[in-house]
């Protein structure tokens, strides 16, 4: 086996624990946080109203890939700001977000929100 | 060298004050905010693999324009991060995308001037 393969073969178990412990983690009875998603509900209404229509398409899903962790995302040709203010306070609400392009010229804006579910 | 957007936005400044003088007059204080918005804005290039900036000010309503093009923007802290300081300041902006690869953020700041 070269060094290659064996660093290959290291990083996949890697991968495998860390899978495992998330799996375990997101396993098991889960209680939705109040808190955590109304302000992930807020945070949604005010993506909505910033930017929906307008030929944009604006996804809030909870629960999405695992119960804890919920996404907003925004799909457009332009993410048109109109007031940047309420954009920062809502976005502060998230976990992280980020921007990037598509290769079909189009833009998405990705907000994601951990800890909507507890054990 | 690196590279700097005040640089930039110095000599967009300097043009404009020509232009405006003598009816109106920078604000040494709104330029100086500015000045840590270049930084903020520099900190993103370098985050996102960016070269490009452009600055630019409009000559009906006197408001700042910056433009940036990265790879990609990912706020980590969206209660701190450079992207979140600039936005909660700025009056308006918008983001697309670039030939297919990088976005271009665009940044609209309010007047530095006063009329004398």
């Amino acid at each position: 086996m070269t060094n290659e393969e064996r660093a290959e073969r290291e990083l996949d178990a890697i991968m495998r624990k860390v899978a495992d412990a998330i799996f375990a983690d997101e396993a098991g009875t889960q209680i939705v946080d109040p808190k955590r998603m109304r302000e992930f509900l807020a945070c949604g209404e005010v993506m909505k109203k910033l930017f929906q229509g307008r030929g944009n398409k604006v996804q809030v899903v909870p629960h999405d890939d695992f119960p804890s962790v919920g996404t907003i995302r925004v799909f457009t040709k332009q993410l048109s700001i109109s007031d940047p203010l309420l954009f920062y306070e809502a976005a502060s609400l998230s976990s992280n977000y980020e921007i990037y392009p598509k290769l079909d010229g189009t833009v998405v804006l990705a907000l994601t929100f951990y800890g909507l579910t507890k054990k | 060298m690196k590279f700097s957007s005040f640089a930039v936005f110095e000599m967009v400044l300097e043009e404009a004050n020509e232009r405006f003088a003598p009816l109106f007059q920078p604000v040494q204080e709104r330029v100086d905010i500015l000045k840590q918005y270049c930084g903020a804005v520099d900190s993103l290039l370098e985050r996102g693999d960016g070269e490009i900036f452009e600055c630019e000010v409009d000559e009906i309503n006197m408001t700042v324009r910056f433009d940036f093009v990265v790879n990609d923007v990912t706020v980590n802290d969206p209660k701190h991060d450079e992207l979140q300081q600039l936005l909660a300041r700025a009056l308006s902006a918008s983001v697309r995308a670039e030939d297919g690869e990088n976005i271009r953020v665009h940044l609209v700041f309010p007047s530095l001037w006063e009329k004398i």
